[in-house]
C-alpha cells in the first residue's frame, strides 16, 4: 500500500471513525437512568439517525461489557425472548463525564472555527 | 413444496422453512465469523431476531420464510456490519478505494460536474466554480468544458459509485455511512439559511434564461445557417454577375461542411439551453458521440478544403477590381451629374480621381472633366449591373469614384435621386447642393470660412 492510497483511506475513514466515536458517547447517554432494555437503545438511536443497521451496535455493547463499562442482566419476558438490560458502571459514569466534557469542549471548538471560516 | 422445521431463537421455537433456515444458518455463521465468533453477540442477535419476528407476527403457527429471513438481515445489518471496530483500517485496503471521477449530481449546481471535480480533486467545489466561470471568458472554453465533461463523466447513481467518487472503499459499513449521511446533508440542506435560498433560486432563474437564450441563439443560427446555405448553393456569392464563392465542387463542399459545421455547434448550443432549462440531458450518449464524430469529420474535410480553395476565392475577388486614375488640376469644387456611382471625398494634397469598377464593367462611360476649378463627374451614360449577393462592394453600385482635394468650396450633385457620397473630408467643411430637387443640405458644420454654393437653388 503506497502512500497515497493511505491518504485515501484516511479521507474516507474519517467520517466514519466520527461517527463511531460518537456512538460511544450516545450509548452512554442512554444508559445513564438505569436499566435499559437493549432493543430500545437500539430504538433510540435508529429514531435520532445514528445508527441505520442494528448489526452495528451489538459489538460495541458487546465491548463496552467486556471493558466493564456497562452491565447487564437478562430478564425473562412473558411473550418473548429473554430481555438483555444494561446500565452504566461507575467506570462508565466517569467515561460518560469525561466523553461528555469531551463532546462539549470539541463542539465549542468546532463552532469557533466554522464561525471563524464564514 | 415447502419443507418445514423447528428452530430455536432466544429460547422462542419457530417453525421454519427449510431454505429460510439454511439462510438463517448462514447469516448467523458469518455474523459469529465477524464478530470475533462472539457467542454473546450472536445470542444478542438470535434473541432480537426472535422478538423482531413476534413484532412481525411470524410466531407460533405461522411459518418463517425466506422474506421474514431477509427482512432480520436488512434489520440488523449484513454481516460486515459486526465487525470490530478495531479491525476497520484493514478492511479500506481495497483497490475499490481508488478514487473515481463521477458527477455528484446530489450537489449539482447544474448537472454536477464541478461539484464531482471537487470531490475527485478534494477541493471545495466552489474553487471549482469559479475556475470554470474564469475559463468561460476566454473564449468561452469554460462552457465547452463543462459541456464535454457532462457527456464524458458518468453520473454517480448508485451508492458504490457515490463511495468511489469520495473515494471510499464499497464495503457495507461506507455504505450504511453514506446512506445515513445522505440523511443528514438533506437534513441540512433543508434547514439552509434564507440567503442560501434566495442565491439557489437566482442562479436557478440566470441558468434558465441562459438555456433559454442559448435555444434561441442556437435554432436562430441553423435556420440562418440554412437560409444562407440554400441561397448560397442557388446564387452563389458574387457580384455584377461574377461569382465569388462557390465555385466547382470543392467549394460547394467547403459550404456544405460550413453549414454543417454550424448547424452542429448551434444544435449544440441548443441542446445545453434545454439541459439548462430542464436542469437534465435529455441527449442520449450514442447520440452525443455520432454528433461529436459528425463535427469532426466535417471540420476536418471543411477546413481542409478551405485552406486549399481560399487563395483562388481571393484571387476572384481581387481580380474584381479594376483602377483607372486621373490626374486633374487644382480643383474648388466638384459638381457630380448622375448617380450610377458611389463617390467618396477625400481629403488629400494633389489633385486626384480614381475610378475603381468591377470587373468586366466598362468604365470608358463615367465621364471626369475639369473646368475653371470645377471637377465634373459624370456617370449618366455609366451603366452596369449592380446586382449583387453577399459581395457587395462600393455600397452595392457598379462604380466607386474616389475624389482626393486639398481643399474644396462646394459639392454639387445633380442626380435623379439620392446619391452614395462618402465623405472622408478630415474637417474640411463640404456643401452639397442638390440641383435636381433644388435642396441644399449641409454635410458638414463649415467654420471658420464659409463656402460659397456652387450653383443657387432654382
Amino acid at each position: 500500500m503506497n502512500q497515497n492510497t493511505e491518504q485515501v483511506s484516511l479521507m474516507g475513514q474519517s467520517e466514519v471513525q466520527m461517527r463511531k466515536g460518537l456512538l460511544v458517547y450516545c450509548v452512554l447517554l442512554l444508559c445513564k437512568d438505569g436499566k435499559v432494555y437493549s432493543s430500545d437503545i437500539i430504538k433510540q438511536l435508529r429514531a435520532a439517525e445514528l445508527i441505520v443497521v442494528e448489526g452495528t451496535l451489538y459489538p460495541l455493547l458487546s465491548r463496552l461489557s467486556r471493558d466493564k463499562i456497562v452491565e447487564y442482566e437478562w430478564q425473562e419476558s412473558e411473550q418473548g425472548p429473554p430481555r438483555k438490560y444494561y446500565w452504566l458502571t461507575t467506570n462508565g459514569q466517569s467515561l460518560l463525564a469525561t466523553l461528555q466534557h469531551t463532546y462539549h469542549r470539541l463542539h465549542t471548538s468546532v463552532k469557533q472555527l466554522e464561525k471563524g471560516q464564514v | 413444496m415447502n419443507e418445514i422445521t423447528q428452530v430455536n431463537l432466544g429460547r422462542q421455537a419457530f417453525t421454519i422453512a427449510i431454505d429460510a433456515q439454511k439462510l438463517l444458518r448462514d447469516y448467523l455463521n458469518a455474523v459469529k465469523k465477524h464478530s470475533g465468533g462472539s457467542e454473546e453477540v450472536v445470542e444478542e442477535v438470535e434473541n432480537r431476531m426472535a422478538e423482531l419476528l413476534i413484532e412481525r407476527g411470524v410466531s407460533g403457527s405461522k411459518v418463517v420464510l425466506v422474506k421474514d429471513v431477509e427482512y432480520l438481515r436488512t434489520q440488523l445489518g449484513e454481516p460486515g456490519d459486526f465487525d470490530d471496530d478495531s479491525e476497520d483500517a484493514a478492511s479500506v485496503e481495497d483497490d475499490s478505494s481508488v478514487r473515481k471521477l463521477f458527477r455528484d449530481t446530489d450537489n449539482a449546481m447544474i448537472a454536477g460536474v464541478a461539484a464531482g471535480l471537487a470531490n475527485y480533486l478534494s477541493v471545495d467545489t466552489v474553487i471549482v466554480r469559479l475556475i470554470f466561470i474564469a475559463l468561460t471568458f476566454f473564449g468561452g472554453s469554460g462552457i465547452l468544458l463543462y459541456i464535454i465533461l457532462w457527456l464524458l463523466v458518468p453520473e454517480a447513481k448508485t451508492n458504490s459509485q457515490r463511495l468511489q467518487m469520495r473515494g471510499l472503499a464499497v464495503n457495507v459499513d461506507n455504505i450504511k455511512e453514506a446512506l445515513a449521511g445522505a440523511d443528514v446533508s438533506g437534513a441540512t440542506r433543508r434547514v439552509s439559511s434564507v440567503v442560501g435560498k434566495v442565491i439557489t433560486s437566482i442562479a436557478g432563474v440566470t441558468l434558465r434564461i441562459t438555456g433559454l437564450l442559448f435555444v434561441i441563439v442556437g435554432v436562430t443560427m441553423v435556420i440562418g445557417g440554412a437560409v444562407l446555405t440554400i441561397y448560397g448553393l442557388v446564387r452563389g456569392a458574387g457580384v455584377a454577375g461574377i461569382p465569388i464563392f462557390p465555385v466547382g465542387k470543392e467549394e460547394v463542399m467547403v459550404l456544405v461542411c460550413g453549414f454543417i459545421i454550424l448547424a452542429l455547434i448551434s444544435s449544440l448550443l441548443a441542446m445545453t439551453g434545454i439541459a439548462l432549462v430542464r436542469r437534465k440531458l435529455s441527449v442520449p450518449g450514442w447520440a452525443i458521440a455520432a454528433v461529436i464524430g459528425v463535427f469532426i469529420v466535417a471540420a476536418s474535410v471543411g477546413v481542409g478544403l478551405g485552406f486549399d480553395v481560399a487563395p483562388s476565392i481571393k484571387a476572384r475577388y481581387d481580380g474584381l477590381h479594376h483602377t483607372r486614375a486621373y490626374s486633374v488640376q487644382p480643383i474648388s469644387r466638384v459638381h457630380i451629374l448622375g448617380n450610377n456611382a458611389s463617390y467618396v471625398i477625400a481629403r488629400g494634397d494633389t489633385p486626384q480621381v480614381r475610378v475603381n469598377t468591377l470587373g468586366g464593367t466598362d468604365a470608358q462611360a463615367i465621364k471626369v472633366t475639369e473646368q475653371n476649378g470645377v471637377l465634373t463627374i459624370d456617370t449618366a451614360d455609366f451603366r452596369a449591373p449592380t446586382n449583387c449577393s453577399f459581395v457587395c462592394p462600393y455600397g452595392a453600385m457598379a462604380a466607386e469614384i474616389v475624389v482626393y482635394a486639398p481643399n474644396l468650396d462646394a459639392i454639387t450633385v445633380d442626380a435623379p435621386r439620392d446619391t452614395a457620397l462618402g465623405l472622408s473630408n478630415n474637417g474640411v467643411g463640404y456643401e452639397i447642393t442638390d440641383a435636381a430637387g433644388g435642396a441644399t443640405s449641409v454635410a458638414t458644420p463649415v467654420p471658420p470660412t464659409p463656402p460659397i454654393p456652387a450653383s443657387e437653388p432654382r
